[in-house]
Protein backbone atom coordinates (compact mmCIF):
# COMPACT_ATOMS: atom_id res chain seq x y z
CA UNK A 1 0.00 0.00 0.00
CA UNK A 2 2.13 2.09 -1.07
CA UNK A 3 -0.41 5.58 -1.24
CA UNK A 4 -1.01 4.68 2.64
CA UNK A 5 2.77 4.94 3.36
CA UNK A 6 3.25 7.99 1.35
CA UNK A 7 0.18 9.81 2.89
CA UNK A 8 1.88 8.73 6.54
CA UNK A 9 5.13 9.82 5.83
CA UNK A 10 4.65 12.60 3.61
CA UNK A 11 1.90 14.21 5.64
CA UNK A 12 3.26 17.49 5.38
CA UNK A 13 2.79 19.20 2.11
CA UNK A 14 5.34 18.97 -0.19
CA UNK A 15 5.50 22.99 -0.83
CA UNK A 16 6.52 23.72 3.09
CA UNK A 17 9.11 21.35 2.63
CA UNK A 18 10.46 22.50 -0.61
CA UNK A 19 9.77 26.53 0.58
CA UNK A 20 12.22 25.71 3.57
CA UNK A 21 14.77 23.89 1.31
CA UNK A 22 14.87 27.00 -1.11
CA UNK A 23 15.18 29.58 1.92
CA UNK A 24 18.25 27.68 3.15
CA UNK A 25 19.64 28.09 -0.59
CA UNK A 26 18.57 31.47 -0.98
CA UNK A 27 17.50 33.65 2.11
CA UNK A 28 15.38 36.28 1.53
CA UNK A 29 15.92 39.58 2.32
CA UNK A 30 14.74 40.38 5.99
CA UNK A 31 11.72 42.18 5.55
CA UNK A 32 10.04 40.63 3.38
CA UNK A 33 8.63 37.20 2.25
CA UNK A 34 8.10 34.82 0.02
CA UNK A 35 4.76 37.08 -1.60
CA UNK A 36 7.03 39.57 -2.26
CA UNK A 37 5.50 42.12 -0.09
CA UNK A 38 6.05 43.38 3.57
CA UNK A 39 5.65 41.01 6.45
CA UNK A 40 2.47 42.77 7.47
CA UNK A 41 1.07 42.33 4.12
CA UNK A 42 1.42 38.56 4.22
CA UNK A 43 0.54 38.28 7.70
CA UNK A 44 -2.41 39.74 7.06
CA UNK A 45 -3.59 37.57 3.62
CA UNK A 46 -2.71 34.29 6.50
CA UNK A 47 -5.20 36.28 8.47
CA UNK A 48 -7.66 36.28 6.31
CA UNK A 49 -7.23 32.87 5.02
CA UNK A 50 -7.64 31.68 8.14
CA UNK A 51 -10.56 33.85 8.91
CA UNK A 52 -12.18 32.20 5.73
CA UNK A 53 -11.23 28.81 7.22
CA UNK A 54 -12.98 29.67 10.84
CA UNK A 55 -15.98 31.10 9.29
CA UNK A 56 -16.67 28.28 6.59
CA UNK A 57 -16.37 25.32 9.71
CA UNK A 58 -18.75 27.51 11.17
CA UNK A 59 -21.57 27.83 8.58
CA UNK A 60 -20.99 24.18 7.98
CA UNK A 61 -21.67 23.92 11.81
CA UNK A 62 -24.95 25.97 11.77
CA UNK A 63 -25.86 24.30 8.42
CA UNK A 64 -25.91 20.92 9.96
CA UNK A 65 -27.94 21.62 13.21
CA UNK A 66 -30.11 23.96 11.54
CA UNK A 67 -30.78 20.79 8.94
CA UNK A 68 -31.28 18.51 12.03
CA UNK A 69 -33.64 21.07 13.80
CA UNK A 70 -35.43 21.34 10.10
CA UNK A 71 -36.09 17.50 10.07
CA UNK A 72 -37.44 17.65 13.91
CA UNK A 73 -39.84 20.58 13.37
CA UNK A 74 -41.27 18.66 9.96
CA UNK A 75 -41.63 15.71 12.20
CA UNK A 76 -43.61 17.40 14.56
CA UNK A 77 -45.43 19.40 12.07
CA UNK A 78 -46.46 15.68 10.22
CA UNK A 79 -47.42 14.07 13.53
CA UNK A 80 -49.54 17.24 14.19
CA UNK A 81 -51.25 16.68 10.73
CA UNK A 82 -51.95 13.40 11.36
CA UNK A 83 -53.59 13.74 14.71
CA UNK A 84 -55.52 16.60 13.69
CA UNK A 85 -56.77 14.53 10.52
CA UNK A 86 -57.29 11.37 12.63
CA UNK A 87 -59.43 13.18 14.95
CA UNK A 88 -61.20 15.31 12.20
CA UNK A 89 -62.16 11.46 10.99
CA UNK A 90 -63.07 10.51 14.21
CA UNK A 91 -65.63 13.58 14.14
CA UNK A 92 -67.02 13.01 10.49
CA UNK A 93 -67.42 8.99 11.85
CA UNK A 94 -69.49 10.13 14.90
CA UNK A 95 -71.78 12.25 12.51
CA UNK A 96 -72.03 9.69 9.66
CA UNK A 97 -73.00 6.99 12.51
CA UNK A 98 -75.81 9.77 13.83
CA UNK A 99 -76.90 10.55 10.60
CA UNK A 100 -76.92 6.43 9.27
CA UNK A 101 -79.23 6.09 12.61
CA UNK A 102 -81.82 8.72 11.56
CA UNK A 103 -81.64 6.98 8.13
CA UNK A 104 -82.39 3.47 9.68
CA UNK A 105 -85.41 4.91 12.03
CA UNK A 106 -86.86 7.25 9.32
CA UNK A 107 -86.83 4.25 6.87
CA UNK A 108 -87.83 1.78 9.48
CA UNK A 109 -90.83 4.04 10.48
CA UNK A 110 -92.20 4.32 6.90
CA UNK A 111 -91.22 0.53 6.32
CA UNK A 112 -93.63 -0.38 9.21
CA UNK A 113 -96.36 1.65 8.38
CA UNK A 114 -97.74 -1.20 5.64
CA UNK A 115 -97.30 -5.28 5.98
CA UNK A 116 -95.29 -5.65 3.33
CA UNK A 117 -92.80 -2.88 4.63
CA UNK A 118 -92.27 -4.82 7.81
CA UNK A 119 -91.70 -7.79 6.19
CA UNK A 120 -89.02 -6.02 3.99
CA UNK A 121 -87.57 -3.93 7.39
CA UNK A 122 -86.86 -7.55 9.31
CA UNK A 123 -84.82 -9.10 5.86
CA UNK A 124 -83.52 -5.60 5.98
CA UNK A 125 -82.37 -6.12 9.70
CA UNK A 126 -81.23 -9.03 8.83
CA UNK A 127 -79.33 -8.63 6.03
CA UNK A 128 -77.89 -5.66 8.12
CA UNK A 129 -75.94 -7.87 10.62
CA UNK A 130 -73.99 -9.55 7.57
CA UNK A 131 -73.34 -6.67 5.62
CA UNK A 132 -71.98 -4.91 8.85
CA UNK A 133 -74.73 -2.14 8.41
CA UNK A 134 -75.65 -1.98 11.96
CA UNK A 135 -74.39 -2.78 15.63
CA UNK A 136 -74.64 -6.04 16.94
CA UNK A 137 -74.10 -8.33 20.02
CA UNK A 138 -74.16 -11.48 21.25
CA UNK A 139 -71.85 -14.20 22.57
CA UNK A 140 -68.44 -14.60 21.25
CA UNK A 141 -64.68 -14.46 21.55
CA UNK A 142 -61.93 -12.20 21.61
CA UNK A 143 -58.71 -12.99 20.31
CA UNK A 144 -55.95 -11.21 21.73
CA UNK A 145 -52.92 -10.47 19.22
CA UNK A 146 -50.00 -8.52 20.81
CA UNK A 147 -45.97 -7.88 19.79
CA UNK A 148 -43.63 -10.06 21.67
CA UNK A 149 -41.91 -7.89 24.38
CA UNK A 150 -38.75 -6.36 23.31
CA UNK A 151 -39.59 -6.95 19.50
CA UNK A 152 -39.79 -3.65 18.22
CA UNK A 153 -37.15 -3.97 15.17
CA UNK A 154 -38.88 -4.12 11.73
CA UNK A 155 -38.62 -8.01 10.47
CA UNK A 156 -38.26 -9.87 13.94
CA UNK A 157 -40.15 -12.81 14.29
CA UNK A 158 -42.14 -11.86 17.57
CA UNK A 159 -43.71 -8.81 15.58
CA UNK A 160 -47.57 -9.16 14.56
CA UNK A 161 -48.15 -8.08 10.81
CA UNK A 162 -51.58 -7.65 9.19
CA UNK A 163 -50.88 -11.12 7.62
CA UNK A 164 -51.16 -12.76 11.59
CA UNK A 165 -54.42 -10.76 11.77
CA UNK A 166 -55.94 -11.61 8.24
CA UNK A 167 -54.84 -15.60 9.17
CA UNK A 168 -57.21 -15.16 11.83
CA UNK A 169 -59.42 -13.82 11.39
CA UNK A 170 -59.97 -15.84 8.11
CA UNK A 171 -59.82 -18.94 10.26
CA UNK A 172 -62.47 -17.23 12.56
CA UNK A 173 -65.12 -16.48 10.11
CA UNK A 174 -64.28 -20.22 8.44
CA UNK A 175 -64.81 -21.40 12.35
CA UNK A 176 -68.60 -19.92 11.59
CA UNK A 177 -68.04 -16.33 13.19
CA UNK A 178 -71.11 -13.84 11.98
CA UNK A 179 -69.51 -10.61 12.92
CA UNK A 180 -65.87 -9.61 13.65
CA UNK A 181 -64.43 -6.47 14.90
CA UNK A 182 -60.46 -5.99 14.96
CA UNK A 183 -60.00 -3.09 17.65
CA UNK A 184 -63.39 -1.64 17.50
CA UNK A 185 -63.32 -1.54 13.48
CA UNK A 186 -66.06 -3.47 12.25
CA UNK A 187 -65.29 -5.68 9.43
CA UNK A 188 -67.01 -6.07 5.53
CA UNK A 189 -66.58 -8.41 2.80
CA UNK A 190 -65.09 -5.29 1.28
CA UNK A 191 -62.50 -3.86 4.60
CA UNK A 192 -59.09 -4.38 3.32
CA UNK A 193 -56.28 -5.31 6.67
CA UNK A 194 -53.07 -4.18 5.15
CA UNK A 195 -49.91 -2.47 6.30
CA UNK A 196 -48.05 0.82 5.29
CA UNK A 197 -44.91 1.21 6.29
CA UNK A 198 -44.89 -0.13 9.88
CA UNK A 199 -48.21 0.51 10.26
CA UNK A 200 -51.44 -2.19 10.08
CA UNK A 201 -54.12 -0.76 9.03
CA UNK A 202 -58.00 -2.00 9.18
CA UNK A 203 -60.15 -0.25 7.11
CA UNK A 204 -57.35 2.68 6.41
CA UNK A 205 -57.17 3.20 9.83
CA UNK A 206 -53.58 2.68 11.54
CA UNK A 207 -54.10 0.53 14.70
CA UNK A 208 -51.65 0.32 17.49
CA UNK A 209 -50.98 -3.54 19.43
CA UNK A 210 -52.40 -5.56 20.99
CA UNK A 211 -55.12 -5.95 18.02
CA UNK A 212 -58.14 -7.55 19.56
CA UNK A 213 -60.33 -9.39 17.25
CA UNK A 214 -64.06 -9.79 18.62
CA UNK A 215 -65.80 -12.08 16.42
CA UNK A 216 -69.50 -13.39 17.38
CA UNK A 217 -70.64 -16.89 16.66
CA UNK A 218 -72.49 -20.10 18.16
CA UNK A 219 -70.95 -21.38 20.83
CA UNK A 220 -69.03 -24.15 19.51
CA UNK A 221 -66.81 -21.05 17.97
CA UNK A 222 -64.04 -21.54 20.82
CA UNK A 223 -64.12 -25.23 19.71
CA UNK A 224 -64.21 -24.75 16.49
CA UNK A 225 -61.24 -21.96 16.42
CA UNK A 226 -58.74 -23.86 18.90
CA UNK A 227 -58.83 -26.77 16.38
CA UNK A 228 -57.88 -24.59 13.27
CA UNK A 229 -54.62 -24.92 12.06
CA UNK A 230 -54.15 -21.34 12.24
CA UNK A 231 -54.82 -21.52 16.41
CA UNK A 232 -52.49 -23.97 16.81
CA UNK A 233 -49.59 -22.46 14.50
CA UNK A 234 -50.19 -19.12 17.03
CA UNK A 235 -50.01 -21.16 20.18
CA UNK A 236 -46.51 -22.90 18.83
CA UNK A 237 -45.81 -18.90 17.97
CA UNK A 238 -46.80 -17.92 21.42
CA UNK A 239 -44.13 -20.47 22.83
CA UNK A 240 -41.29 -20.23 20.74
CA UNK A 241 -41.42 -16.35 19.66
CA UNK A 242 -43.46 -15.03 22.99
CA UNK A 243 -45.92 -13.78 19.97
CA UNK A 244 -49.08 -12.42 22.91
CA UNK A 245 -51.81 -14.86 21.75
CA UNK A 246 -54.95 -15.24 24.04
CA UNK A 247 -58.51 -16.35 23.20
CA UNK A 248 -61.40 -15.22 25.55
CA UNK A 249 -64.85 -16.25 25.60
CA UNK A 250 -67.50 -13.71 26.31
CA UNK A 251 -71.39 -14.12 27.22
CA UNK A 252 -72.04 -11.32 25.71
CA UNK A 253 -70.31 -8.71 22.84
CA UNK A 254 -71.30 -6.00 21.12
CA UNK A 255 -69.25 -4.71 17.89
CA UNK A 256 -69.92 -1.36 16.21
CA UNK A 257 -71.00 -1.05 12.89
CA UNK A 258 -68.74 -0.61 9.73
CA UNK A 259 -67.03 2.82 8.99
CA UNK A 260 -66.95 2.55 5.29
CA UNK A 261 -69.83 0.84 3.43
CA UNK A 262 -69.49 2.69 -0.10
CA UNK A 263 -69.93 0.14 -3.15
CA UNK A 264 -68.46 1.30 -6.42
CA UNK A 265 -69.16 -1.73 -9.05
CA UNK A 266 -72.32 -3.68 -7.64
CA UNK A 267 -75.96 -2.18 -8.94
CA UNK A 268 -78.75 -2.97 -6.90
CA UNK A 269 -80.78 -5.23 -9.18
CA UNK A 270 -84.16 -3.13 -10.13
CA UNK A 271 -87.30 -3.84 -8.08
CA UNK A 272 -88.57 -6.82 -9.48
CA UNK B 1 -1.04 34.80 17.99
CA UNK B 2 -2.94 36.30 15.12
CA UNK B 3 -3.41 33.43 13.33
CA UNK B 4 -5.62 32.14 15.98
CA UNK B 5 -7.29 35.63 16.46
CA UNK B 6 -8.57 35.48 12.93
CA UNK B 7 -9.29 31.97 13.43
CA UNK B 8 -11.78 32.96 16.05
CA UNK B 9 -13.11 35.79 14.55
CA UNK B 10 -13.94 33.69 11.36
CA UNK B 11 -15.74 31.57 13.63
CA UNK B 12 -17.58 33.98 15.35
CA UNK B 13 -18.67 35.83 12.85
CA UNK B 14 -20.08 32.46 10.89
CA UNK B 15 -21.85 31.54 13.62
CA UNK B 16 -23.36 35.27 14.38
CA UNK B 17 -24.02 36.08 10.54
CA UNK B 18 -25.75 32.89 9.24
CA UNK B 19 -24.37 32.96 5.74
CA UNK B 20 -26.87 30.59 3.66
CA UNK B 21 -24.86 28.56 1.24
CA UNK B 22 -26.35 28.87 -2.37
CA UNK B 23 -28.29 24.70 -2.80
CA UNK B 24 -26.02 24.80 -5.66
CA UNK B 25 -23.08 24.89 -3.64
CA UNK B 26 -23.93 22.77 -0.68
CA UNK B 27 -23.06 19.62 -1.61
CA UNK B 28 -19.20 20.85 -1.25
CA UNK B 29 -19.47 22.38 1.48
CA UNK B 30 -18.47 19.11 3.82
CA UNK B 31 -15.37 18.34 1.49
CA UNK B 32 -14.72 21.95 1.56
CA UNK B 33 -14.68 21.97 5.68
CA UNK B 34 -12.62 19.12 5.49
CA UNK B 35 -9.73 20.49 2.97
CA UNK B 36 -9.98 23.95 4.90
CA UNK B 37 -9.05 21.55 8.51
CA UNK B 38 -5.97 19.60 6.48
CA UNK B 39 -4.30 23.11 5.63
CA UNK B 40 -4.72 24.49 9.26
CA UNK B 41 -3.45 21.22 10.16
CA UNK B 42 -0.73 21.02 7.75
CA UNK B 43 -0.09 24.95 8.78
CA UNK B 44 0.06 23.67 12.10
CA UNK B 45 2.62 21.42 11.46
CA UNK B 46 4.67 23.30 9.55
CA UNK B 47 4.90 26.12 12.40
CA UNK B 48 5.80 23.26 14.83
CA UNK B 49 8.39 21.48 12.35
CA UNK B 50 9.67 25.51 12.08
CA UNK B 51 9.37 25.49 8.07
CA UNK B 52 5.91 27.30 7.57
CA UNK B 53 5.79 29.41 4.85
CA UNK B 54 3.01 32.02 4.41
CA UNK B 55 2.38 31.79 0.59
CA UNK B 56 2.70 27.80 0.45
CA UNK B 57 0.08 28.03 3.08
CA UNK B 58 -2.35 30.72 1.53
CA UNK B 59 -1.70 28.72 -1.84
CA UNK B 60 -2.47 25.19 -0.29
CA UNK B 61 -5.59 26.36 1.60
CA UNK B 62 -7.02 27.89 -1.67
CA UNK B 63 -6.32 25.70 -4.24
CA UNK B 64 -7.09 22.83 -1.35
CA UNK B 65 -10.52 23.62 -1.08
CA UNK B 66 -10.97 24.60 -4.90
CA UNK B 67 -9.29 21.48 -6.42
CA UNK B 68 -11.63 19.02 -3.45
CA UNK B 69 -14.80 21.02 -4.49
CA UNK B 70 -14.00 20.47 -8.32
CA UNK B 71 -13.05 16.70 -7.77
CA UNK B 72 -16.64 16.41 -6.34
CA UNK B 73 -18.25 18.32 -9.15
CA UNK B 74 -16.66 15.77 -11.63
CA UNK B 75 -17.61 13.16 -9.89
CA UNK B 76 -21.02 14.13 -9.71
CA UNK B 77 -21.05 15.02 -13.53
CA UNK B 78 -20.10 11.73 -14.03
CA UNK B 79 -22.13 9.87 -11.45
CA UNK B 80 -19.69 9.01 -9.16
CA UNK B 81 -19.87 11.78 -6.73
CA UNK B 82 -20.76 10.47 -3.39
CA UNK B 83 -17.89 7.67 -3.71
CA UNK B 84 -15.12 10.18 -5.09
CA UNK B 85 -16.18 12.29 -1.68
CA UNK B 86 -15.40 9.38 0.16
CA UNK B 87 -12.27 9.33 -1.52
CA UNK B 88 -11.43 12.67 -0.77
CA UNK B 89 -12.50 12.55 2.72
CA UNK B 90 -10.46 9.39 3.25
CA UNK B 91 -7.16 10.55 1.86
CA UNK B 92 -7.66 13.99 3.85
CA UNK B 93 -8.84 12.51 7.23
CA UNK B 94 -5.68 10.13 7.23
CA UNK B 95 -3.31 13.65 6.18
CA UNK B 96 -4.71 15.06 9.11
CA UNK B 97 -4.47 12.42 11.41
CA UNK B 98 -0.89 12.36 10.98
CA UNK B 99 -0.54 15.31 11.05
CA UNK B 100 -2.28 15.67 14.20
CA UNK B 101 0.24 12.98 15.68
CA UNK B 102 3.20 14.89 14.12
CA UNK B 103 1.79 17.92 16.46
CA UNK B 104 1.37 15.71 19.26
CA UNK B 105 4.88 14.70 18.83
CA UNK B 106 6.45 18.28 18.74
CA UNK B 107 4.11 19.09 21.77
CA UNK B 108 4.41 16.40 24.22
CA UNK B 109 7.16 14.90 22.81
CA UNK B 110 5.40 11.73 23.03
Amino acid sequence: MSLLVDLTTNAIDQGYVEAANRRATAPVEPGTSKLGRSRRTATLLVAVVLGLAGALFATSAVATHRGADAAKRDRKQLIAQIDDLTSRTDRARQSLDALRASVQSARSAALNATGRGSQLQAEIDQLDVVTGGRAVAGPGLEVRLDDADGADVSGSLGMIYDRDIQAVVDALFASGAEAIAVNGQRLTTLTAIREAGQAILVDYRPLTAPYLIDAIGPPDLRDRFSSTQTASLYRNWHQVYGLGFRVTTHERLTLPSAANQVVHYAQPLGNQ
Amino acid sequence: MIAGLALAIGVILGLLLHPTVPVGLQPYLPIAVVAALDAVFGALRAILDGIFDDKVFVVSFVANVLVAALIVFLGDQLGVGSQLSTAVVVVLGIRIFSNAAAIRRHLFRA
